[in-house]
């Protein structure tokens, strides 16, 4: 298949060529050559790529979409697992575009992760492209969306596709991520299982952790403020209230989104909103400046401070307690 | 050094993004040069631009976004030709008003996709590492249609890119070749979208040509150095982009570019570096004569 259509392809460039170059020097002709060869060569080499075990660590090869993916596989996989995240940490994964060594990563993983609800979708040619035909696939938030009945006032819950926002929802992650690694590399099973049940049992201290610190807030002012809808999850776990100015991702604030948030935080009283160090938003500093509130950090993925899921969702909860309180 | 040419295609996806960015410039290189020459540029921007509207419509109702684009910008290329025509505006008036309104729709309709509007940045910036071979066998027709287009009218569009007054004196259709142009322009655009995306296949359209302009002066000569500048600036490029991790797109253009500035450089009859020493020499025939 592969070879036609390089065959092809040469085929009509040296006709095209030939015809255009007949009143040309032949110096030119020779410089269209070493793309044919360089086609060529190719072929010969195309059959030789793809490991799925990287040779001097024993160890298997996993590539995830975002970077909060590859921290819970690497909870989960341990010293057993490589892992590698396609959009690196702190960077805003829809301008984000990918390169070469990208695709080299995925060409070797034996697991590919992605998130799946269409925050990553975009990804997908890119994996899709360069994945080895044995390579297991793992897409973390099947089974979730199906729980959620799409009837919320703000914003329907089914649509935010951050789901590990609620650390039971990051446990449905891990168990998705084990069983996959489970499949990719079944000889270490029993040492995937004890890896993810030791790390679920952390998540739900987390989960308890959490609540011990939103507790303090009191129940008038337990609204999280936000320019893109990306904590829905957090404020459902937790018994909160969100708001966004923008709904999607898509970054697309309409004046009545404006004059809905501005009412909410002078009704509540709220001392403060929240946005995500890297995605300074002009219209909530403007929103937030024009009600007295101030602007606080809080992080959707990993980046900055956030360095692992757990320190992100603790920092998360200690920021929203410290400014609302 | 051979493995270092031979390592990247090992790879599946790197062949694939060889072959379609390699087609993309290929056509586009052609077709360039009769934009370049009638200074019709951003047309090519235009109708990229603009078919965001058609991509979204289709996005929108889960269909093929390329199918989308194209079903826009067939359209789109002739609604500017017969604004401007009509209404009797400068065509880059007429580009001005289907540009920003088919952008403007395509905003409009991603910020309604309720969930994620996920791919909005790989079509603005193109995703040639996500090619799948059916994009491969899309793209080549549409550059073999495209080509076989360009061969076939080559005498009519020759003589309209040059003298259009002259050539509708000597019988030749004007009037088909001038509604006929910004249609393939708009057809090689959207071909050129999966490779570089709609930002950046203006330069892919505009810079091989205006690189072959400075190189030689006849038709013929020209085609032939935009298709090389377009093919080696697709080659190095995508080596630049595996070797240094660079992305893939952005990488083409920025070389093509390179050559750009290397033959405003050292271009024989044009460039700039020999323009001293070409009045010198011209000054002492003068006093010679």
């Amino acid at each position: 298949m592969n070879l036609l259509i390089l065959g092809l392809f040469i085929a009509t460039l040296n006709k095209i060529t030939s015809r255009y170059l007949a009143r040309v020097p032949k110096t030119l002709t020779l410089t269209c050559l070493p793309a044919a060869v360089l086609l060529l060569a190719g072929c010969s080499g195309a059959q030789a790529a793809s490991v799925a075990r990287d040779e001097n660590r024993d160890a298997i090869l996993v590539a995830a979409t975002i970077p909060v993916l590859a921290d819970l596989a690497r909870n989960v996989g341990g010293s057993l697992v490589e892992v590698s995240s396609a959009v690196p940490p702190g960077v805003d994964a829809h301008s984000y575009q990918t390169t070469p060594s990208n695709s080299v990563t995925i060409s070797r993983a034996a697991l590919t992760i992605s998130n799946g609800s269409g925050l990553d979708d975009f990804l997908l040619p890119i994996f899709q492209s360069a994945r080895p035909g044995g390579a297991v696939h793992v897409v973390a938030s099947d089974g979730l969306e199906s729980q959620f009945p799409a009837s919320e006032p703000v914003i329907s819950l089914g649509a935010d596709p951050h789901f590990w926002q609620n650390p039971i929802f990051a446990i449905h992650y891990v168990e998705q991520i084990r069983d996959g690694l489970i499949q990719a590399d079944p000889g270490n099973a029993a040492r995937y299982e004890k890896q993810a049940q030791r790390y679920i049992a952390s998540l739900r201290q987390l989960d308890e952790n959490i609540a011990g610190l939103l507790d303090q807030v009191p129940p008038n002012r337990r609204i999280l403020v936000t320019h893109h809808q990306a904590f829905s999850h957090l404020a459902a776990r937790y018994g909160w209230q969100t708001m966004a100015l923008a709904p999607g991702d898509a970054g697309s604030v309409t004046p009545e989104s404006i004059l809905q948030v501005s009412q909410k935080i002078k009704d509540a009283g709220l001392s403060s909103v929240f946005v995500e160090p890297r995605f300074r938003s002009s219209a909530l500093d403007q929103v937030a400046r024009d009600a007295r509130a101030k602007v606080s950090a809080i992080y959707a993925g990993l980046g900055g401070e956030a360095t692992t899921y757990v320190e992100m969702m603790q920092f998360n909860a200690r920021s929203l307690a410290d400014n609302l309180r | 050094m051979l493995d270092t040419v031979i390592e990247p295609l090992e790879f599946a996806f790197m062949q694939r993004a060889l072959l379609a960015a390699g087609l993309a410039g290929l056509v586009c290189a052609v077709v360039g040069i009769f934009v370049v020459l009638k200074g019709m540029a951003f047309m090519g921007d235009a109708v990229a631009h603009s078919s965001l509207a058609g991509m979204s419509v289709a996005y929108f109702f889960g269909g093929n976004v390329f199918w989308g684009a194209l079903a826009w910008a067939v359209p789109a290329s002739l609604a500017i030709t017969l604004i401007s025509r009509r209404a009797n505006l400068r065509l880059d008036t007429a580009i001005g008003i289907i540009f920003a309104s088919g952008f403007a729709v395509g905003i409009i309709l991603m910020s309604r996709v309720s969930n994620y509007t996920a791919d909005l940045f790989g079509l603005l910036f193109g995703n040639l590492l996500g090619v799948s071979w059916s994009d491969v066998i899309l793209i080549s027709v549409i550059a073999g249609v495209v080509l076989l287009i360009v061969t076939a009218l080559y005498k009519e569009l020759l003589f309209t890119s040059y003298d259009s007054t002259m050539s509708a004196a000597s019988g030749i259709p004007v009037r088909l070749v001038e509604y006929l142009l910004p249609v393939l322009v708009g057809v090689t655009t959207v071909a050129s979208l999966k490779a570089v995306g709609i930002v950046l296949v203006l330069a892919l359209l505009v810079t091989p040509a205006a690189t072959a302009t400075l190189l030689a002066r006849r038709l013929p000569g020209i085609i032939a150095y935009s298709i090389t500048v377009a093919l080696a600036a697709t080659v190095a490029g995508l080596y630049l982009s595996f070797y240094a991790g660079l992305p893939s797109g952005p990488s083409i253009v920025v070389v093509a570019t390179g050559f750009f500035l290397l033959a405003l450089l050292f271009s024989p009859s044009k460039g700039v570096l020999w323009r001293g020493r070409r009045e010198r020499l011209a000054a002492v025939e003068e006093t010679v004569g």
